[in-house]
């Protein structure tokens, strides 16, 4: 249901049931405000999202986001008393602020300094001593630096860990111009999501300890991937300068993450620059590329075909596990592909999910299977003489007793991302490109199919293990993998896979695409027992 | 003036706080009137005595009442405001402490008419013995029958607790003291939800003040024409009017609205003490300031009083002598607001404690024009931008001070053309 | 000191606690009688009203630094809370503070070195007609004088030198 409204005398149709912020915000009209979020309840207090309403009694001046567009509401954003409103409640936010914003590592991304610009504009004149609102560099928690001067009070952030984590470990005390934002004294913000509460700070007041001083907001390119660390598959902006990932930012995905991440998540982004191999190795030394490949395809060309045994992996995208599953189909057995999932992890009701990988659900549509009893019967009876994994680091959970009966196996073959010690036990490893660094798709435990994109290229001579699959069946002179980019692998699995819309890589939504699958509904919702969010803004208008 | 006490009647009486002594002087003698009565008639009644909130905003008491919802499946409460705490207020600490009874029967009264069978009478911290008496006072009727299950036979019931405060002054805003009920920070609420609508609890709730709620067995008693003819017609009834400041004679006295202030003063008063008449704040701190001259035909009335550009408020009138340094006040009540605002708009969290240090910086003699003229400036930026009325409340003490009394302002500046840094 | 309730203590919240609907509403009420109990709501109180209210503990700290009649640091046996705003101020108010300060040695916000009286300023009382005025303990003290101060204060050393007796 739509309704007919006007905002500056301009006529829009807009959802039924909005407030006035979402409505000027989704229809480009901007509107300066602070403690409004999309995601948490209407607070109502920073008082800059001021508009002029005619009424029956003339204009008059109310807050936009605590109000619900109606059938043929006349709103001014840019009225005189409605500037005049949203100036004069930003000349009072910036009063005392300590304008420290060459040493703030909000600069850049501060909704100060954006709506100075955009709506303020005005000649300082505070005619007082500044008063001082409090201490800086507190730290508040493992990843959390609180900087009292700069705080607008807008309560985002007490709202957060009160609403969507339920631990309240923020409050304001005193009262007036003396209200100064802290914890409990003695006790930390240190709860799982205890990092969004820097992404939700309009301006430098919480900052997160990782990204302290480390670059300059301005430096970073934007690029949007997928969390990998569990299977709800969070959205995310990969932010990197000069091929470092400097931090991993939630992407608004209004049915999966909303705007938010898990700390586990958030802090991933250092495997993506550290600890990665990207050299070929044999039994963990460095060897060239060209002859180890020539040696490996020797061995698979020289071996009998139902002694391989393969190992798909729920890190990998559908696009490795499909280039894998498709060389054991068309050339050798695909009873023995299987994946190794590791035990179930921490998870709760608002993100976390326990399958600690990304990719489970495409592992399900491959119709990969768990190991079996059958294939660990065959492995004690020392069956397999080629072992090939793909971005599987078994050896981090598997049970010893199955990690020494695969360490039997004559020939291990590895294709992954990082370092490890295990490699002095095994014949080759190859590198391929990491999360960070490729095109490809997962499927979430909700039934999303969503793309990740490369952020960095910093090891253009390596690719991801789908290609690198690919080149070796060609190599071999097995028809049908004539492939360059995994988007070449996604578009030609698309057309194979039956469970698949005919789409081709690049129509994959930005926010993912919903497949009906029979596992879908074993994950559950999330926030569940939280707030709604259908139908509280424009689809499509990302809330910043 | 003639008339008859309804509110203070029992206030000269010895013990008058007791039960037994409420009683032989008439206490809740209204109640078998009204509980023969429908609870929309009870309203309906009200609505005609023209009785207006008696806390300061001064809304039509029946119309309050009809914003609950019929047929609500959440309980619905009444929630009593005795966090009296507007400067040049005191009626309802006398009341609290001198005639408890009178309010519980208004209690009884309201929350029969909206259909309440909790009731909340919030105090103010400060109150430590009124409220020991109105504890007291409803031990006493709750044993006798005046509050529980099937009060005096009829099918009512109601229960009634005392709930103290702790020492802020925006609980006195009908949602900051919901919220304070809540075990929260006194913060007002946003609006809309309505508190009839959603209000203590999530559930619909009437807040009334203490001498409204004190208003209303006398109109149950005698009718609601009754009442309207007392006073003027936009004005019904009595109310509790004080006088605080530069008077001879403090207190509070009930009349009839309708009386020329300077009678008041004159009369009740006994006239301005250690000097001539100035300024009178008619209705606590917050309402604008009118000069001697405004108050010449200015009567104690609601229309009276907007008709000179400010408010009857809660009916406490600050008189202030000529031998007065007006700068010196407004800065008394600048620290006030800043100090009592919630912190939670910006405007009124900012602007108050911005007037305060300027109004400072002025009486130090170290400001231009410029800094005047920004004090009006922030005031305009406060009032109304708000979710609740105390950045108003700040706002026009300062609006009028500086209006009608500039010259005294003025003298404290340096002269104008000097350059004042801003200082970082 | 381990602070706990007695059980007594602990009885009498729960009472109040059964007023209202939500555990949350006692808060003001439990913050009473620790203060009571205790003397004045340290953070260790703070915390151990947290657990009986349930609610996290800077959700108290909040309220309790929201409100002026809770003590957060010790204050006297006697403590004075002397009204500023205006219809004391008119009726002078500064006379009063200057005769306390005076009398006792101590600034607003401070306790004397015995800790008999603490003292600071506050705002409107509720009994501007009997400007100026204080509250020291639960009480009102009304019409006040410089004179009628140190008459106070003398009778209460002497009442606290009786009771010591």
């Amino acid at each position: 249901m739509t309704i007919k409204i006007k905002i500056n005398d301009q006529p829009l149709e807009v959802p039924e049931g909005i407030n006035i912020l979402e409505a000027a915000l989704g229809n480009q009209i901007p509107l300066e405000h602070f403690c409004y979020h999309r995601y948490l309840p209407v607070a109502g207090n920073c008082r800059t999202c001021m508009v002029e309403l005619e009424g029956p009694r003339g204009r008059a001046l109310t807050i936009a986001c605590n109000t619900k567009v109606t059938e043929g509401m006349v709103i001014y954003t840019n009225s005189p008393g409605a500037q005049t409103a949203q100036k004069s409640a930003l000349e009072f936010l910036l009063l005392d602020h300590p304008l420290d914003c060459p040493i703030c590592d909000k600069a850049g991304e501060c909704k100060l300094q954006d709506n100075y610009m955009k709506y303020g504009l005005y000649d300082s004149e505070r005619m007082v001593p500044r008063y001082f609102k409090g201490g800086k560099d507190l730290s508040i928690g493992e990843h959390i630096i609180l900087d009292q001067e700069r705080c607008v009070l807008c309560t985002r952030c007490i709202r957060f860990v009160d609403e969507v984590t339920e631990t309240s470990e923020l409050g304001i005390i005193h009262r007036g111009h003396e209200s100064t934002l802290t914890t409990f004294p003695g006790k930390a913000l240190d709860n799982a999501y205890s990092g969004n509460t820097t992404d939700i700070c309009p301006v430098g007041a919480l900052t997160l300890k990782e990204f302290r001083f480390k670059q300059r907001v301005w430096f970073l390119k934007k690029t949007e991937s997928i969390c990998t660390k569990c299977a709800r598959g969070c959205n995310l902006w990969i932010e990197q300068n000069r091929e470092t990932v400097f931090r991993l930012m939630p992407r608004e995905n209004p049915e999966i993450n909303r705007t938010w991440i898990c700390n586990e998540g958030r802090m991933s982004f250092n495997e993506i620059n550290d600890h990665r191999i990207v050299k070929s190795q044999l039994y963990g030394q460095v060897d060239d590329l060209g002859s180890m490949v020539e040696k490996i395809q020797n061995i698979l060309e020289g071996v009998e075909k139902e002694k391989i045994l393969g190992i798909a992996s729920p890190w990998a995208t559908l696009e490795d596990n499909f280039i894998l599953r498709k060389l054991f189909k068309n050339r050798w057995n695909l009873d023995h592909l299987v994946s190794l999932l590791p035990p179930l992890g921490e998870s709760d009701s608002i993100l976390r999910l326990p399958q600690k990988y990304p990719n489970g659900v495409g592992l399900q549509v491959l119709e990969i299977p768990e190991l079996s009893k059958s294939i660990i019967e065959k492995l004690n009876d020392r069956h397999f003489e080629v072992l090939l994994v793909m971005e599987n680091e078994f050896w981090q959970f598997a049970s010893l007793e199955l990690q020494q009966s695969l360490f039997t196996i004559k020939h291990i073959i590895v294709l992954t991302t990082h370092q490890s010690d295990v490699f002095q036990k095994i014949e080759a490893v190859f590198p391929v490109r990491a999360f960070a660094e490729k095109y490809g798709t997962l499927i979430n435990a909700m039934g999303y199919l969503q793309k990740i994109n490369p952020a960095i290229n910093s090891y253009p001579e390596i690719v991801e293990s789908s290609i690198f699959i690919a080149r070796l069946a060609q190599k071999m002179k097995i028809p049908g993998f004539e492939f360059e980019t995994p988007v070449e692998v996604f578009n030609a699995l698309s057309q194979e896979q039956s469970i698949f819309p005919k789409i081709r890589f690049h129509q994959i939504p930005s926010h993912g695409l919903f497949i009906p699958l029979d596992t879908n509904g074993v994950a559950p919702a999330p926030f569940s027992g939280h707030q709604k969010v259908d139908n509280v803004f424009v689809r499509g208008h990302q809330f910043k | 003036m003639q008339f008859e006490p309804q509110l203070t009647k029992r206030f000269n009486i010895e013990n008058s706080y007791t039960l037994n002594v409420a009683l032989q002087h008439g206490a809740y003698a209204s109640l078998p009137k009204l509980f023969s009565k429908k609870p929309e008639e009870v309203i309906e009644e009200i609505k005609i005595s023209g009785l207006k909130g008696r806390g300061g905003a001064g809304f039509p008491c029946g119309m309050k009442w009809s914003f609950i919802p019929k047929n609500s499946t959440k309980p619905i409460y009444l929630v009593v405001n005795g966090d009296e705490g507007e400067p040049g207020t005191f009626s309802d600490r006398a009341i609290l402490s001198k005639d408890p009874h009178l309010l519980l029967e208004g209690v009884i009264a309201a929350a029969y008419a909206i259909q309440a069978h909790v009731a909340y009478i919030y105090v103010r911290g400060e109150f430590f013995r009124e409220i020991q008496i109105l504890n007291q006072a409803v031990e006493e009727a709750k044993n006798s029958g005046y509050l529980g299950s099937k009060i005096q036979g009829s099918d009512f019931q109601l229960e009634v607790f005392i709930h103290q405060g702790a020492g802020a002054y925006i609980c006195g805003e009908e949602t900051g003291l919901l919220e304070s009920l809540e075990g929260k920070k006194g913060q007002p609420r946003i609006k809309p939800p309505f508190p009839a609508i959603q209000g203590l609890f999530g559930c619909p709730t009437i807040v009334n003040n203490v001498k409204t709620l004190s208003s209303v067995p006398w109109i149950i008693a005698n009718g609601g024409a009754a009442y309207a003819a007392i006073g003027t017609k936009d004005s019904t009834g009595t109310h509790i009017f004080g006088l605080s400041g530069h008077v001879q004679n403090g207190g509070y006295w009930e009349l009839p609205f309708g009386m020329p202030m300077l009678e008041f003063i004159e009369t009740y008063g006994r006239g301005v003490k250690n000097g001539k008449l100035k300024a009178v704040i008619p209705g606590g701190s917050s309402t604008p300031v009118l000069t001697a001259q405004e108050c010449e035909d200015l009567t104690l009335s609601y229309e009276s009083m907007a008709k000179h550009g400010t408010f009857l408020g809660t009916g406490g009138a600050i008189v202030i002598n000529d031998q007065t340094d007006m700068p010196q006040i407004l800065k008394n009540l600048t620290h006030f607001y800043a100090h009592e605002s919630c912190g939670q708009c910006t405007p009124c969290r900012e602007g108050t404690a911005w007037e305060n240090r300027l109004l400072q910086k002025i009486i130090q003699g170290e400001a231009t024009a410029r800094e005047l003229d920004l004090m009006v400036e922030i005031a305009g930026n406060m009032e109304g931008k708000t979710i609740c009325a105390l950045a108003a409340a700040c706002a026009m003490p300062v609006r009028s001070f500086i209006k009608k009394f500039r010259g005294e302002f003025e003298k404290y500046l340096k002269p104008s053309g000097v350059t004042v840094g801003i200082q970082l | 000191m381990s602070v706990v309730f007695k059980k007594e203590v602990l009885d009498e919240f729960e009472i109040i606690a059964n007023r209202y609907p939500t555990r949350r509403a006692a808060l003001l009420p439990a913050l009473w009688l620790a203060q009571r109990e205790f003397g004045y709501l340290s953070l260790e109180v703070l915390d151990y009203i947290a657990q009986i209210v349930k609610i996290s503990p800077v959700q108290v700290y909040e309220v309790a630094e929201f409100y002026t009649l809770f003590h957060k640091k010790p204050v006297g046996k006697y403590h004075l809370q002397v009204c500023r705003t205006i219809s004391c101020a008119l009726n002078g108010a500064l006379d009063i503070q200057r005769a306390i300060e005076a009398h006792l040695h101590t600034k607003p916000g401070e306790i004397t070195h015995d800790k008999l009286f603490s003292y600071e300023l506050v705002e409107c009382l509720a009994s501007c007609h009997t400007a100026p005025c204080m509250r020291i303990n639960e009480d009102y003290y009304e019409n006040l004088s410089p004179e009628k101060v140190n008459e106070i204060l003398n009778q209460l050393v002497k009442e606290n030198n009786q009771n010591a007796i």
